[in-house]
C-alpha cells in the first residue's frame, strides 16, 4: 500500500520529466496520452487506496527519507494519506484526468502543445504534494510548486506581454501570501516543536483556548489561504489568471490550486477550533469576498471573467464555512464546486473554441443551436452552481448556510445575497452566450462548429457529476427522512475537527433546517427568473448592457476600481519608493558622502601641505612654538 | 597535506602561466582548474568518509615564524571544505564560458585569485588569514582594472581598493590587539586568539566586534559600506564579476561566521540585535533598489547584494538554524549568481546590450537560455526544491526565534526578490521579439554542458542538500558559537 501511495504522485511527475525532455521529438498525440494516462492511473491507484483501506488504516504515513534538518527538527519527504487527503486526491486526480482528456482536444493546434502537458502534468504534481503531505514544510513544497506551474501555465502563451503581466502578477500576490503562510509556520514551530501534522495537531488538545500565539499561527496561516485561495485583499491576481488556456482556468484557478486555502485550513482545523478570533475573522472575510466577487461578475463581460469573479466568490463562501467551523461543509464545497466549475469552465472553453477566440459575451448570443452539447452541460453547471435542488451546488451550499444561519443570522444573510447574486449572473451569463440569436461577425457564424469527442465527453461525465454529486451529502433532515447519512460528513469526521470549542453548538431544529432550504430555493429561482426576463427575451442585449450602462453597472464592470486602487496604493508607490532609493541613496546620499569623505582628506593634506613651504624661517618658528609647548606645562609644575 | 595542496596548486598553476606560451591558455586553464576540482572533491569527500584518520590529511601545521608565534596551520572543515568545493566548481564553469582570448597574465591573476581565496577559507592562523585576505585583493585589483570595462574604470576600482583596504586595516588592527592579549610567548593560532578574546572585557569586546564586523561588511558587502559592488560587478568581465560575487564576497561572511562569532560572544550578545537590524535594512534596501535597476548586470548585483545580507542575518541570528542555513546559502547563493551573471554574458553576446527596455521575447529563439534562466531565477528567488530554499528557510527559522519581525521583514525580501527576479525574466525573455541585434549566438555544447551543471546544482541541492548541509551542522557544531 504505501509503494502505491507512492506513485500517486510520482506518476504525474514521472510523466511531466518525460514530457519535458522530449518536447522536440514527441508527438502531441503521444505526448497528450502519456499525460492523460499518467493522472489517471493516479486517479485508479487513489480508488483502490480509498476503498482498500478503512477507518483503521488512517492515517498511513509513508517516509520518502530524509529532506534536511531544521536545528534538531528532522523534516522528511513523508506523505500522510488520511480521509480528508484522499477526498482531495481523488478529486484532483479525477477532474484531472478530464481535463488532460479535454486539453488533448483544445491545445491540438498549439505548437508547443507537449511541453503544455508537460506543465499540467507537473501541477497536479505538486497538488497532490500538497494534498499528501505529511508536514508543513513539505505541504509549503506543493504549495510553491502550484504556484510556480500557475506562473507557467498563465503566462503560457509567453510571446503576449499582457499575458507574462499576469503571470508574475499571479506569482508575487501568491508570495505575499506566502510569506505569511511560512511566518504561521515558524510560529508552529515554536509552539510545537514539530511541523508533522501528527504531532502539531495531536499536541493542540493541550493548549488552552485562544492561546495568543496560537491565534497568531492560524491568522498567518489564513494569509496564506488568502493568497492561494483568492480571498480579500489578496484575490485580484485571480481574475487576471485568465490570461492562461481555458483548461488550465478550469482546472487550476476553479477546481483544484484555489482550493488549496481550504485545504490548509481544515488540515488545522484542530487549531482553529482553539481560535475563535481567527475563524470570526475567517467568516467576515469570507462574506465580504463572496459578496464583492459576486457584485463584479454580474458586470463583466467576458465569459471567462464572469466565471472568474464567481470562483473568487465560492470561494469566499467556502471560507465563511470554514469561519463558522463548518470544515466538512467547505470541503463538501470543495468537491461540488470542483465539479460544477470545472464543467463551466470547460464549456466556456468549447464556445471560445468554436468561436476563434472570442470571449465577449456580448458577441455571442444563440450558441444553443449550434452547440447543443455544450449548452446543455453548461445549464447544468449553472443549475449546480445557482443551488438549485436537487443539483450538486445546493447541497453544499445549504450546508454552509446553515452553518452562517447557527453562527449569525447577518452572515446568513449575506450568505443568501451572494446566493442569489450567483443565480442571476450565471443565468445572464447562459442567457447572453446561449439564448436568442447570434450576435457575433458573419464570418464566426459561419464557422460555429460543436465540441469534438474529446471535448464533448468530459463535459458530459463532469455534467452528472454535477448533477449526481451533491448526494454525497444529504442535509441532516433529509437524510434523516430518507435513511441517507451525510456520506461525505462521516468519511471526513476522523481527519477533521467539527465545532468550534468555544461555545455549544446545537443542531438545527429540522423545521428550520427546511425553512432555510425553502428559502434560498426559491430566491434562486426567483432570480434566475429576473435574468430570464432581463437576458432570455428578444434578441437583442437589454439596453443596459450595450450603450449608455448605469454608473453603478460601470462601476462595478471595472472592479469597483479595486485594481486602480492597489496601483495607486501599493504597486506605484513600491516603484516610487525603489526610485528614489535609486536616485536618493545610491546616485544621491552615498557618492556624496564619499565624496566628503576624500574631499575631507584631500582638503586636509592640502592644507598640511602647505606647511611644508621650504621655508627655514617659518620651520624654526614652527619648531620653538613647538618646544615652548612641551615645556610650558613643566615650567608650571 | 591535502588542504595545503588546495592552496598550492592554484599558485602552482598561476605561476606556471607566466612561464607559458600565449596561445592555448584557455584549454590550460580549464584542464588546471579541473585538477582543483578534483582535490576540492577529494578533500569534500575524505570530510565525511573518515572522522579521525583522515583529520591528518585536513590539517596542516609546520611553525612559519616562532617570533611572531604564527604557523602555517590550515584546516579543513565541513563549512571550509564546502567554499573551496564552491571555488573549485565555479572557476571551470566561468573558464568554459571565456570567449575572447586572454593573455597568460590573466590566467596567472585569475589563478592567484584563487588560491588566495581557497587560503582565506582554510587558514587557521591569524597572521596567515590575513596575508591571504590582502593577497586576494591584489589580483582581483588587476583584475578589474586591467581586463575590466567603462570609461571611469580606474576610479571604481580604486573606489573598490580603497573600500576594502580600509575594512582590512580594522581587521589587522583588531587581530593584532587580540593577539597582544594572548599568554606569552604571544600566538597567532585561531584557538588561542578565539579563547584570548573571549576573556576581555565587555566594552573591549564591543570595539573588536565593529572592527571585525566593518572588515567583514565591507567585502560582502553590506550596506551602507556597499558602494564599491555595482560598478565593479558591472564593469568587470564576466569571469572577474563571478570570481568576485560567488567567492570573494563570501569572505565576508566566512569570516563573520569563524573570524568573528567564536571571539567575541559577550559583544554578540550585546549588539547582535543591532547587527542583525543592520544586514536586514541592507537586504531590504538592495532589494527595493534592484528594483530600480535597468541594466540586467547591475540588478544581479543589487541581488547578490540582497542575498549577502540576508546570509549576514543568518549568522547575526546566532541560532543554530540560523547559521547552518547562512553557512548552506553560501554554497547555493555562489553557484546562482554565477549562473545570473553567466546568463547576463549570454544575453550581452546575443543582443549586445545589457539594457532590460531593449531585449525581449528572447525565449522564442534562445529556448535553452530561457530555461536555465528561468530555474537560476527560480533557485535565486528560493523556491522549495531548488537549492535556495532550505538555506534560505533555515535562515528565516533562525530569524524568527529572536524576533518574528526580524523574519518577517527580512521575509519581504523574499516577496522583493520574486518580483525583480521575474521582471528580469519576463523583459528579456517574455513578450513580443525584440533587439536591437539578432545576432542569436546559439550555444555551444560546452556552454550547453555549463548550464546543465548549473541548474542540476540548483535542482539537486535543492531536493537532496542533506550531505552539504550535515558537512556545515558538523563543522558549526564544533565552533564555540551557539550559547
Amino acid at each position: 500500500m504505501q509503494a502505491l501511495s507512492t506513485l500517486i504522485p510520482a506518476l504525474p511527475l514521472i510523466s511531466a520529466l518525460l514530457l519535458w525532455a522530449g518536447q522536440s521529438s514527441l508527438s502531441k498525440g503521444l505526448a497528450a496520452a502519456i499525460a492523460t494516462l499518467s493522472v489517471f492511473v493516479s486517479f485508479t491507484l487513489t480508488a483502490v487506496v480509498f476503498f482498500s483501506c478503512s477507518g483503521g488504516d488512517l492515517p498511513l504515513l509513508v517516509d520518502l527519507g530524509t529532506w534536511f534538518y531544521l536545528g534538531s527538527l528532522h523534516i522528511p519527504f513523508a506523505l500522510q494519506i488520511d480521509q480528508l487527503s484522499l477526498v482531495f486526491t481523488l478529486v484532483i486526480t479525477g477532474v484531472g484526468t478530464l481535463i488532460h482528456w479535454y486539453s488533448s482536444a483544445y491545445m491540438e493546434d498549439d505548437d508547443r502543445m507537449v511541453a503544455y502537458f508537460a506543465y499540467l502534468n507537473l501541477f497536479v504534481f505538486f497538488m497532490l504534494v500538497l494534498v499528501l503531505a505529511s508536514n508543513y514544510v513539505l505541504l509549503f513544497v506543493g504549495w510553491e510548486g502550484v504556484g510556480l506551474c500557475s506562473y507557467l501555465l498563465i503566462g503560457f502563451w509567453y510571446t503576449n506581454a499582457s499575458y507574462a503581466q499576469a503571470a508574475k502578477k499571479a506569482f508575487v500576490v501568491n508570495r505575499i501570501g506566502d510569506l505569511g503562510f511560512l511566518i504561521g509556520l515558524f510560529v508552529l514551530w515554536q509552539i510545537f516543536g514539530a511541523l508533522d501534522f501528527v504531532s502539531v495537531l495531536g499536541r493542540a488538545k493541550e493548549l488552552s483556548l485562544e492561546h495568543p500565539m496560537l491565534t497568531l499561527a492560524t491568522f498567518l496561516l489564513f494569509i496564506g489561504a488568502t493568497g492561494k485561495s483568492a480571498q480579500f485583499p489578496l484575490y485580484t491576481w485571480l481574475p487576471d489568471a485568465m490570461a492562461g488556456p481555458t483548461p488550465v482556468s478550469a482546472l487550476i484557478h476553479a477546481a483544484t490550486m484555489v482550493t488549496a486555502g481550504i485545504y490548509l485550513v481544515a488540515r488545522s482545523s484542530s487549531l482553529y477550533v482553539l481560535t475563535p478570533l481567527t475563524l470570526d475573522v475567517m467568516a467576515y472575510v469570507g462574506i465580504a469576498t463572496a459578496l464583492v466577487a459576486a457584485l463584479i461578475a454580474c458586470a463583466q463581460t467576458d465569459i471567462k471573467k464572469v466565471l472568474a469573479y464567481s470562483t473568487v466568490s465560492q470561494l469566499g463562501l467556502m471560507v465563511v464555512g470554514l469561519g463558522c467551523a463548518a470544515f466538512g461543509a467547505s470541503v463538501f464545497h470543495v468537491v461540488t464546486h470542483a465539479f460544477f466549475k470545472a464543467l463551466l469552465f470547460l464549456g466556456a472553453g468549447s464556445v471560445i473554441h468554436a468561436l476563434h477566440h472570442q470571449q465577449d459575451i456580448r458577441h455571442m448570443g444563440g450558441l444553443r443551436k449550434h452547440l447543443p452539447t455544450t449548452a446543455l452541460t453548461f445549464l447544468v453547471g449553472c443549475i449546480a452552481i445557482a443551488g438549485i435542488p436537487p443539483f450538486a451546488g445546493f447541497f453544499s451550499k445549504d450546508e454552509i448556510l446553515a452553518a452562517a444561519y447557527q453562527r449569525s443570522g447577518v452572515l446568513w444573510v449575506l450568505g443568501l445575497c451572494v446566493s442569489l447574486l450567483t443565480s442571476f449572473y450565471m443565468f445572464r451569463l447562459y442567457f447572453l452566450v446561449f439564448a436568442g440569436s447570434f450576435r457575433g461577425t458573419k464570418h464566426e457564424a459561419e464557422h460555429l462548429h460543436e465540441a469534438p469527442p474529446a471535448m464533448a465527453l468530459p463535459l458530459l461525465i463532469l455534467g452528472a457529476l454535477s448533477l449526481l454529486g451533491g448526494f454525497l451529502g444529504f442535509p441532516h433532515v433529509v437524510g434523516e427522512t430518507i435513511g441517507i447519512p451525510h456520506a461525505l460528513g462521516h468519511y471526513l469526521e476522523a481527519a477533521v475537527a467539527s465545532q468550534r470549542l468555544d461555545a455549544f453548538s446545537t443542531p438545527l431544529a429540522a423545521s428550520s433546517e427546511v425553512f432555510l432550504m425553502l428559502v434560498a430555493t426559491v430566491g434562486a429561482l426567483v432570480s434566475c427568473f429576473w435574468a430570464y426576463r432581463t437576458y432570455g427575451k428578444g434578441n437583442n442585449l437589454p439596453k443596459g448592457d450595450s450603450q449608455g450602462i448605469a454608473w453603478w453597472t460601470s462601476f462595478a464592470r471595472q472592479t469597483f476600481y479595486i485594481d486602480e486602487i492597489y496601483r495607486r496604493c501599493f504597486t506605484g508607490p513600491l516603484q516610487a519608493l525603489a526610485n528614489i532609493s535609486m536616485r536618493g541613496g545610491e546616485q544621491g546620499f552615498f557618492p556624496m558622502v564619499q565624496k566628503g569623505l576624500v574631499d575631507l582628506t584631500v582638503g586636509v593634506s592640502a592644507r598640511g601641505r602647505l606647511i611644508q613651504s621650504g621655508n627655514v624661517g617659518v620651520y624654526i618658528l614652527l619648531m620653538v612654538l613647538a618646544i615652548a609647548a612641551f615645556l610650558l606645562p613643566l615650567l608650571r609644575g | 597535506m591535502l588542504t595545503l595542496s588546495l592552496v598550492l596548486w592554484p599558485m602552482l598553476c598561476a605561476g606556471l602561466f607566466l612561464l607559458l606560451p600565449a596561445e592555448r591558455g584557455k584549454s590550460i586553464a580549464i584542464v588546471f582548474s579541473f585538477v582543483e576540482l578534483v582535490l576540492a572533491f577529494i578533500a569534500f569527500r575524505s570530510l565525511n568518509a573518515v572522522d579521525n584518520e583522515s583529520a591528518g590529511l585536513l590539517v596542516f601545521a609546520i611553525p612559519w615564524s616562532s617570533l611572531l608565534g604564527s604557523t602555517f596551520a590550515f584546516s579543513l572543515d565541513g563549512v571550509s571544505a564546502l567554499l573551496v568545493l564552491l571555488a573549485a566548481l565555479v572557476y571551470p564553469l566561468a573558464l568554459v564560458t571565456l570567449r575572447e582570448a586572454q593573455t597568460p597574465r590573466f590566467f596567472a591573476l585569475f589563478f592567484l585569485l584563487q588560491a588566495a581565496l581557497v587560503g582565506v577559507f582554510t587558514a587557521r592562523d591569524g597572521l596567515l588569514f590575513y596575508v591571504f585576505w590582502e593577497l586576494a585583493l591584489i589580483p582581483a585589483y588587476f583584475l578589474c582594472f586591467l581586463w575590466g570595462s567603462g570609461e571611469g574604470r580606474w576610479r571604481t576600482t580604486l573606489r573598490f581598493f580603497i573600500y576594502t583596504l580600509i575594512g582590512s586595516l580594522a581587521m589587522l588592527v583588531a587581530l593584532v590587539y587580540i593577539y597582544l592579549h594572548t599568554p606569552i610567548p604571544h600566538s597567532f593560532a585561531w584557538d588561542v586568539l578565539a579563547s584570548t578574546a573571549r576573556t576581555l572585557p565587555d566594552n573591549v569586546q564591543g570595539v573588536l566586534f565593529w572592527a571585525l564586523f566593518l572588515a567583514f561588511a565591507v567585502k560582502m558587502p553590506l550596506v551602507p559600506v556597499h558602494s564599491w559592488q555595482p560598478d565593479i560587478y558591472a564593469g568587470a568581465s564576466t569571469p572577474v564579476t563571478i570570481a568576485l560575487s560567488a567567492l570573494m564576497a563570501k569572505m565576508g561572511a566566512f569570516g563573520l561566521l569563524y573570524w568573528l562569532l567564536p571571539f567575541v560572544p559577550q559583544a554578540f550578545a550585546a549588539y547582535g540585535d543591532i547587527a542583525t537590524s543592520l544586514c536586514i535594512a541592507s537586504l531590504l534596501y538592495a532589494s527595493l533598489v534592484a528594483l530600480a535597476q535597468k541594466d540586467i548586470k547591475r540588478l544581479i548585483a543589487y541581488s547578490s547584494l540582497a542575498h549577502m545580507g540576508m546570509i549576514a542575518a543568518g549568522i547575526c541570528s546566532r541560532s543554530q538554524a540560523g547559521v547552518e542555513g547562512a553557512a548552506l546559502q553560501m554554497f547555493s547563493h555562489g553557484v546562482n549568481v554565477a549562473g545570473l551573471f553567466l546568463i547576463a554574458e549570454y544575453l550581452q553576446r546575443s543582443t549586445g546590450t545589457l539594457e532590460l527596455s531593449r531585449m525581449g521575447g528572447l525565449k522564442a529563439t534562445h529556448r535553452g537560455l530561457a530555461t536555465a534562466f528561468f530555474i537560476i531565477a527560480m533557485g535565486s528567488v528560493a523556491l522549495p526544491l531548488t537549492n535556495g530554499f532550505v538555506g534560505e528557510f533555515l535562515m528565516l527559522a533562525g530569524l524568527a526565534k529572536i524576533s518574528l519581525w526580524f523574519a518577517a521583514s527580512a521575509g519581504l525580501a523574499v516577496i522583493l526578490g520574486a518580483l525583480y527576479m521575474l521582471r528580469a525574466y519576463q523583459q528579456t525573455m517574455l513578450g513580443p521579439l525584440h533587439s536591437p541585434s539578432q545576432r542569436s549566438v546559439a550555444l555551444t555544447l560546452s556552454d550547453k554542458a555549463v548550464f546543465t551543471v548549473l541548474c542540476l546544482f540548483v535542482v539537486v541541492v535543492g531536493v537532496y542538500p542533506s550531505p552539504l548541509l550535515s558537512a556545515c551542522s558538523k563543522a558549526l557544531a564544533a565552533l564555540p558559537i551557539l550559547p
